[in-house]
């Protein structure tokens, strides 16, 4: 297992080190600083527009740093970085395993700092508090960018970065717009729409944009299902790699 | 290959446990309450950012309105339109945006647009939210009463108007407006019609009808437990008055009979709007054991709950007088009532 911790570690240090990553990060946060500064056009919707801006501007940066699984996988595979690493005595489904919990880490940090900026941010603003349910809309964000990595890990695999990229954008595009297709569809059109992953969870920031309370048994699910369908395109990307010839 | 088709079966049966799991979570998401109502439509292109956008959109709605003065060319009238609709698309629960773009486009000119936001708002919020049918009755009756359906359509959106909680009477009144053209001589069939429109609705999950606001009718409740919006019941009363003065003063002894008659009849309608049994029967409000006279008008109640012999009043329930000791059960307790339709004027300086 110290050898998967390894390349993660390795993968997310290597990304946690460029400076573009934290002029990322703080520029999110002054996007989502100026949220307060609308309080009056927005008509007495402000608290809305601050935590929908903060909320979105946070899956911007998940979203992104999904992605770096659609980069790096190619990119040592381009480099033959990857023989040396493999070379070793150790397995490709553990590299992928590592790049994936690696990815998911820089996603986690990235969010979490701009997610404590945006909590400092909405009690600073003294209008309303930071609360739980902020914290469980974060959770379920996160879960969907977790199911984004490891869509971005599969098509690392095999294709080119931009392709890769390009792919998974339209996976999670279309994945999510189906997910709300979903409600209105049943039978085997709506078993092949739940096949796909879920992205539709990250919209429960709308909840707590409207003081409702998410369940936490959604919460829950929706950590389930991050677990289930990365487990399953872990595999899938496991056979698709041991069948590539990276010499 | 023996690991390769384990590795097959594995992700099968990981996929049938996903779906399992996805169908259970996509359930909880729909009922979330506060949910994007996008997910129950079935209509989102904007990947989580519908919001959001919505919100930028609504800033820039804002500025072009501030542009427009008077009324504007219809390509523009159109092009805000389209912006609302977009912004509403975004964020279906704006509720702004249908309230302000619906009334907006009908005063620039464009009341069939402004109504078909309203349209869709109602078919978001309708439930909940009276203003969007009020409007709309309101551009109906205003802009498009050419229409030979205006009255209809206005009279459509009135009824779901009422049927939310906390609606302003004036809804009623509208719908009474609307209703009356062909009973407006015939203080009966007002009555009537009053009583009608006046039987609120607007009950919750529970059951129950909690008024809301300041402009919100009263709570009220009939003789068999329907609900009635104090100012309709009072609107009936104040019908009543006015055939009881008008046959008070009628010279012609058959317009005079004519009027009682009717007087009679609004009598019973006002009866079935009242819940309390102790109520004076001129101005139908309600007094307490012991009063004499009633407390809203001052003309002589049938008087309850006293003893005969002392005259103190009775605790509720009681069998004997805690002041005398008779026994009420067998004296009885009640003065013979009045005539409905023939109390005295109101005593003054009592």
């Amino acid at each position: 297992m110290d050898d998967v911790m390894v390349i993660a570690q390795n993968t997310a240090s290597r990304v946690l080190r460029m400076k573009a990553l934290y002029f990322l990060l703080a520029i999110v946060t002054c996007i989502i600083a100026s949220g307060q500064l609308y309080g009056d056009i927005t008509i007495g919707r402000e608290k809305e527009y601050f935590l929908d801006l903060g909320f979105a501007m946070i899956m911007i940066v998940g979203v992104l740093c999904a992605l770096v699984a659609c980069f790096d996988l190619p990119r040592e595979l381009r480099e033959k970085t990857m023989v040396a690493v493999l070379s070793k005595p150790l397995g490709r489904d553990r590299y992928l395993i590592g790049k994936f919990l690696g990815v998911c880490e820089i996603a986690l940090i990235s969010m979490a700092l701009v997610g404590v900026g945006l909590m400092i941010l909405t009690a600073m603003a003294g209008r309303y508090r930071p609360n739980l349910e902020i914290v469980k809309a974060l959770i379920l964000i996160y879960a969907g960018v977790v199911q984004l990595t490891a869509v971005g890990v599969v098509l690392g695999t095999f294709l080119k970065e931009w392709l890769a990229t390009l792919l998974t954008l339209v996976i999670f595009w279309g994945s999510y717009a189906l997910g709300y297709v979903a409600a209105n569809t049943e039978g085997f059109v709506q078993t092949i729409i739940h096949l796909l992953p879920n992205f539709a969870i990250m919209s429960s920031d709308n909840v707590v944009a409207r003081d409702g309370v998410i369940d936490w048994r959604l919460v829950g699910g929706g950590v389930l299902l991050a677990g289930l369908y990365s487990l399953v395109m872990l595999i899938v990307a496991g056979l698709i790699f041991r069948r590539k010839d990276i010499a | 290959m023996k690991d390769t088709i384990t590795r097959i079966v594995l992700i099968v049966v990981l996929l049938v446990l996903y779906v399992g799991v996805n169908g259970g979570v996509s359930d909880l998401l729909i009922s979330q309450e506060g949910m994007d109502v996008a997910l129950k439509q079935g209509k989102s292109m904007w990947v989580g950012l519908g919001r959001w956008m919505s919100h930028i959109n609504w800033m820039l709605l804002l500025q072009k309105r501030a542009s427009i003065s008077g009324k504007p060319d219809p390509a523009v009238a159109e092009a805000l339109h389209r912006r609302y609709d977009t912004t509403t698309d975004q964020d279906p629960y704006l509720v702004l945006a249908y309230e302000h773009g619906g009334v907006e486009l009908a005063t620039i000119g464009q009341p069939k647009l402004g109504l078909e936001l309203l349209d869709k708002g109602i078919g978001v919020v309708g439930e909940t939210n009276w203003k969007l049918p009020s409007y709309a009755a309101q551009i109906v009756s205003q802009y498009l009463k050419d229409d030979p359906d205006a009255e209809t359509k206005a009279r459509k959106y009135l009824e779901q108007a009422k049927k939310v909680r906390g609606h302003p009477f004036y809804i009623e009144s509208a719908l009474v407006r609307i209703q009356s053209k062909e009973s407006q001589d015939d203080p009966v069939a007002m009555a009537k019609l009053w009583k009608e429109v006046g039987t609120l609705t607007g009950a919750d999950a529970a059951g129950r009808f909690v008024p809301e606001g300041k402009n919100a009718p009263e709570l009220f409740y009939g003789d068999s437990g329907e609900r009635y919006s104090e100012q309709a019941r009072e609107k009936v009363v104040s019908i009543l008055r006015k055939v009881r003065q008008d046959a008070a003063q009628a010279k012609d002894p058959a317009q005079k009979e004519t009027l009682e008659k009717q007087a009679a009849e609004i009598v019973k309608v006002v009866k079935t709007m009242i819940g309390a049994e102790h109520v004076c029967s001129y101005c139908f409000a309600e007094y307490q054991a012991g009063d004499k006279f009633c407390p809203n008008c001052g003309r002589d109640v049938d008087v309850y709950g006293v003893c005969p012999k002392c005259g103190e009043v009775l605790e509720s329930a009681a069998k004997f007088c805690s002041h005398c000791g008779v026994d009420v059960s067998k004296v009885g307790s009640r003065k013979k009532a009045a005539p409905a339709d023939s109390s005295p004027a109101p005593n003054q300086g009592r």
